[in-house]
């Protein structure tokens, strides 16, 4: 706890000390209208608009300058800037300025601003901001597009740019800290996009195993029934696996589900998935931006042993409404934006549902039968003052299936949002965010038309946090915040009061960190910080405190090239429970660490390589060593739900996980995309699982390859090739059978003794944009082809009952054989796409 | 046909598709299987002992011949089982008793094997089978699996018509799992009731089946109870056979029994209530 106050006490001491020019008068706006006029008539208008007297010496100014300062509503500040000139700085004492000649600051200036949309005024997170003649000078803009920059004194080559956007030269005279907010273009056609996963190696900003994805290129892929899914994509980059043929998981590095934090705008979401784990819960539309962190983590994040995957949803347009969305074969999604007050204030609002029980009239059917997902995001943001901006995000999503009259299930997630950010003086950027997530699932059983069961598990958090980022010039950044989190679990609750629940906890956890991003030379960064953990499960006296250091150098061999070794601890106090062979399910019981459950510890070990090519090309290498402390494996047929003693069928142990990741990436040209290679291995030991003896976790696919391909036929067609191919999953295998009764059963041998057959697909994707003018509007249909050469591949393979091919009836229980399941034949689909 | 509109939608989203596949797997070593009861009920009650035999298609499971098998109630011998058939094991007509350990001995091969189980009482009366009227016909929705009921439990219907038939219509015979068509057009539906929810049982996907009958059949009901132990037995081998198959399995596993020195199966023990009714 010290640390967190010690960081609070800091930045309190920062803020009682602002610049000369913070007083609110010189922040107050006059409309001044002064016009060809000399310095001393310029000053007496002033004095007169503003009711306040100047105070400066006659020596020190240019008393030939003419001034101009238009007739629109300026600060008095800038007012002053336009009579005096960059070179003054303004102090208020009573009711006068004093002006007086700003002391050099030894030829560095800070250039500093946000980076947004022309078109939109959408701010643009992770813009690159560099020097033109020197790509190791440069910055990002943050999350919120903010970017501080020091310069040298005099003229600067400025280049702005962004995935997707034309880049921006300008010249900039640096003889004062300056605020410069730049608006880009977005490149006009959507089909001369590229796969962008990655940044060009001259800003250094991204550490190894970090990846940004262009929502955009989310749209154009092969989508399973037409729903463009952006964890898909995210599946296709090195060293992720999808745990199984049509999932949306994210098994990362040897790491479980439960162990990818997943943020949208800050709140976690616990459960990612729709219908049951097909779909994610992320409309594309509603989005801006996806960052994953999977080696290198930033300090800010943690509480996850994997990854980091932060979703950030889209502003609205600030400037004018409009709309856009798809009709798909599976759900259809509209979104409309707009300026609440044009330039000052925006929202953003999205709707998705599925629509097979739609089609089929099911709804109204005396089984009540439904199979559906509904979601929407929501989204405000209000630019207070220049420096202040508030953002109120929202999701809410729902699935439901209802199977005749004996059972229904539901679940969602929903999250809740509140951001402010402030900008204090130049260099220190504040981020409060207040959120709020639940996941909950219920599950109600039918015997005769009465309810027999009424389950319900849930999960909530809620969280307050401060995050700061305090650029004090180009080489150092400085990152501090803390957090306080409340975590409601109710693993289990049955209504009627038939059934024991299991018994609900909560959770308390204070974190705080402090970082430095620092450019020690040209060629040499260092980034290094610790994160503070306070945790406490109230069921319990014991209180759990952590440190996590993480540490990344990199190297930069020239300009094109660079070398990056890192070290992160993390720590995680939650378990999501699902005791599934595949990632298919919804119903995951979240577990606080506790006495019986002891709270997870990943070490890991990175070292990569990254070269950039004709600044079209990028050749990254990776390699990772991870040692992990308890993780959570099953007893052999363990009950997760209703089952109040559900510690006692969980095993705890150690794993570790290593790999190798390689990826050429093209990003400029009719033709984009990428081929990576990955080999990871995922390993456990736990007592009580394979006697005790190593075995691989069931998403260890040791190969993997993904080649994504994105050709640009024309102006307004587009081709996407992608081919994926893994090793088959681990799987216990049958060895024999007995009979009981009048069935056999199957026999194994040690957990995951065997594996699938290996896993491989091609999908396609064609799309097609309507010829301008044919429609004022942007429209653009998307043809998929998932699994174009018909492969069967396993998801599991079973000791099951032969069936009658014709009637599917089993004629003979005892004539049982191994058959392999699996989910997709070839399968096509469509979607239209509009924006206008 | 909305319902089978319904069924299809629902199977082909979240059930896949499934094809046999050629598999050589490595051979496990035979080893003994038990599968014996014994009821509430005065009757012969019988334990059959095998060997477990390799994954292959038409597997035929050696009968274990000459062992000695006997049941001891409490710290008693109960029961001398003699072999009747090839690896069938009788006992005189006997019955047990509610809240007593029975214990099964078998001495087979040089070696001693052990099966314990408490007869436990039947915790509810036994539920008439609720039956909807359609002029001479009767009719009844089976399901197989009931989840979240109080207590686990077996239960055995069997529908014998007014006038047993000579021909029997076989098509009906696989339909569904747990209805034997016996001789003379009898029925025999065999269900359990879980206490909790399997996610795997219940997205099995598996729609209740209504079977109908013409009034003047006799219904003979009979309920068993479980023990703990065979009811985790009875679940364990429902995860590894009929819930499997689908997206949402749980990994598979061995089925752990009763019986020590390595030997699979369960010997159990069962209290049973029975009714009989004939359909108005």
């Amino acid at each position: 706890m010290k640390a967190v106050f010690l960081i609070t006490s800091v930045v309190m001491m920062m803020l009682q000390n602002p610049a000369p020019a913070q007083s609110p008068v010189l922040d107050q706006r006059f409309a001044f209208n002064i016009n060809n006029q000399g310095l001393e008539q310029a000053i007496s208008l002033i004095e007169k608009t503003a009711g306040i007297s100047i105070a400066y010496d006659a020596v020190q100014v240019d008393k030939k300058r003419v001034v101009n300062v238009p007739s629109i509503n300026l600060t008095l500040k800038n007012a002053l800037y336009a009579v005096f000139g960059q070179g003054f700085e303004f102090l208020m004492v009573g009711n006068r300025v004093i002006v007086r000649v700003r002391p050099k600051q030894q030829g560095k200036f800070s250039l500093y601003g946000y980076i947004t949309d022309s078109y939109s005024g959408e701010t643009l997170p992770g813009a690159s901001v560099y020097l033109s003649d020197d790509v190791t000078i440069g910055t990002v803009s943050n999350h919120y597009g903010y970017f501080s920059l020091s310069l040298s004194e005099g003229k600067n080559q400025i280049i702005v740019s962004y995935i997707g956007y034309e880049p921006l030269k300008i010249s900039v005279e640096m003889n004062d800290n300056r605020r410069f907010d730049f608006k880009l273009d977005q490149i006009s056609s959507a089909l001369e996009e590229i796969v962008v996963v990655g940044e060009k190696e001259k800003v250094g900003d991204l550490s190894i195993g970090a990846l940004n994805l262009d929502i955009k290129s989310v749209k154009v892929m092969p989508s399973l029934a037409g729903e463009p899914d952006p964890i898909k994509l995210l599946q296709l980059t090195p060293g992720v696996k999808s745990g199984g043929e049509g999932s949306s998981g994210l098994f990362v590095r040897g790491g479980n589900l439960d162990q990818n934090l997943i943020l949208l705008d800050d709140a976690p979401v616990y459960n990612p998935t729709h219908l049951l784990g097909f779909f994610s819960v992320f409309n594309a539309d509603a989005l801006k931006r996806i960052d994953m962190f999977k080696g290198h983590i930033p300090i800010e994040y943690g509480d996850r042993l994997a990854s980091v995957v932060d979703i950030r949803m889209r502003d609205g347009n600030k400037g004018k409404f409009g709309a856009e969305g798809g009709i798909g074969l599976l759900a259809t999604r509209v979104l409309v934006e707009g300026p609440i007050e044009k330039d000052k204030a925006s929202f953003v609002a999205s709707f998705r549902r599925s629509y097979p029980d739609i089609f089929l009239n099911l709804s109204s059917s005396g089984g009540g039968n439904k199979v559906n997902f509904t979601d929407g995001n929501v989204k405000l943001n209000f630019k207070l003052t220049d420096k202040d901006n508030i953002f109120l995000s929202g999701y809410y999503g729902e699935d439901n299936l209802r199977f005749f009259d004996q059972y229904e299930n539901t679940w969602g997630n929903y999250t809740t949002s509140l951001r402010w950010n402030h900008l204090f003086g130049k260099n220190l950027f504040g981020n409060l965010v207040a959120y709020r997530s639940n996941y909950r699932y219920n599950i109600g059983t039918f015997v005769n038309g009465q309810s027999t069961i009424d389950w319900t598990s849930s999960i909530s958090e809620y969280a307050a946090k401060y995050d700061w980022s305090l650029f004090i010039n180009s080489g150092h950044l400085i990152k501090f915040g803390s957090s306080a989190i409340w975590r409601d679990y109710a693993p289990g609750k049955e209504r009627s009061g038939l059934i024991q629940n299991i018994p609900s906890k909560e959770v308390l956890e204070f974190v705080g960190y402090i970082g430095h991003d620092w450019k020690v030379s040209d060629n040499f960064e260092l980034k290094y910080g610790l994160r503070y953990n306070v945790f406490q499960n109230r069921g319990e006296d014991e209180m759990i405190n952590t440190l996590s250091p993480r540490f990344n150098v990199k190297y930069h061999i020239d300009s094109r090239s660079s070398l990056e070794a890192s070290y992160n601890r993390h720590v995680q106090f939650q378990h999501e429970i699902r005791n599934a062979a595949s990632p298919f399910n919804a119903f995951y019981v979240w577990l606080p660490s506790g006495l019986n459950l002891p709270h997870g510890i990943s070490d890991q070990f990175t070292l990569g390589y990254k070269r950039t090519f004709n600044n079209a090309c990028n050749l990254t290498i990776e390699g990772y060593y991870k040692s992990l402390q308890n993780q959570i494996d099953y007893a052999d047929h363990a009950s997760i739900i209703q089952n109040s003693l559900i510690e006692q069928d969980l095993r705890v142990g150690e794993g570790r996980a290593y790999g190798f990741e390689t990826q050429i990436e093209k990003n400029d040209g009719r033709l984009t995309g990428w081929v990576q290679y990955t080999f990871s291995r995922s390993l456990r030991t736990i007592d009580g699982i394979n006697n005790g003896m190593e075995y691989p976790a069931f998403f260890d696919q040791p190969h993997s390859i993904s080649i994504l391909a994105q050709y640009a036929l024309s102006k307004r067609t587009g081709l996407v090739i992608n081919w994926q191919y893994a090793t088959g999953q681990p799987v216990n295998l049958p060895i024999g059978t007995f009979q009981s009764d009048d069935t056999l059963i199957p026999l194994y041998s040690g957990r995951n003794n065997g594996r699938l057959p290996d896993f491989h697909r091609l999908d396609l994707s064609y799309t097609l944009q309507r010829k301008p003018g044919q429609w004022k509007n942007e429209s653009y249909w998307v043809f998929s082809l998932i699994n174009v050469y018909f492969r069967k591949n396993a998801l599991s393979l079973d000791y099951l009952p032969n069936r009658d091919k014709i009637t599917g009836n089993i004629v003979d229980p005892l004539d049982k054989r191994v058959f392999k399941t699996y989910v997709f034949g070839l399968i096509p689909s469509v979607s239209w796409n509009f924006k206008f | 046909m909305r319902n089978v509109l319904t069924a299809s939608i629902l199977i082909i989203c979240l059930n896949a598709c499934q094809e046999e596949v050629e598999f050589s797997p490595v051979t496990a070593e035979s080893r003994l299987v038990v599968n014996g009861s014994i009821t509430t009920e005065y009757k012969v009650h019988t334990v059959r002992l095998s060997l477990s035999g390799p994954l292959a298609k038409d597997v035929s499971f050696q009968p274990v011949e000459g062992a000695e098998v006997m049941i001891m109630e409490g710290d008693e011998n109960w029961a001398f089982l003699k072999e009747t058939k090839p690896g069938v094991y009788s006992s005189d007509s006997i019955a047990a008793k509610v809240n007593r350990l029975y214990t099964l001995e078998i001495n087979w091969s040089g070696q001693v094997f052990l099966a314990q189980d408490s007869l436990k009482g039947i915790g509810s009366p036994i539920n008439p089978i609720e039956f909807d009227s359609f002029g001479n016909f009767r009719e009844f929705e089976f399901r197989r699996h009931l989840f979240g009921l109080n207590e686990s439990s077996k239960e055995i219907a069997v529908v014998t018509p007014k006038e047993l038939k000579t021909e029997i219509d076989t098509a009906r015979a696989g339909l569904t799992t747990g209805v034997k068509l016996l001789p003379g057009g009898v029925y025999e539906f065999t269900s359990f009731g879980h206490p909790r929810i399997e996610v795997n049982g219940l997205l099995n996907f598996e729609d209740g089946k209504f079977f109908g009958f013409r009034t003047g059949a006799r219904v003979f009901q009979r309920k068993f109870s479980l023990s703990g132990k065979y009811y985790q037995y009875l679940r364990s081998v429902f995860i590894e056979t009929e819930w499997r198959g689908t997206l949402f399995d749980t990994p598979p596993a061995n089925v752990n029994g009763n019986v020590s020195n390595g030997a699979l199966g369960f010997f159990s023990a069962h209290d049973v209530a029975s009714r009989q009714t004939v359909l108005q």
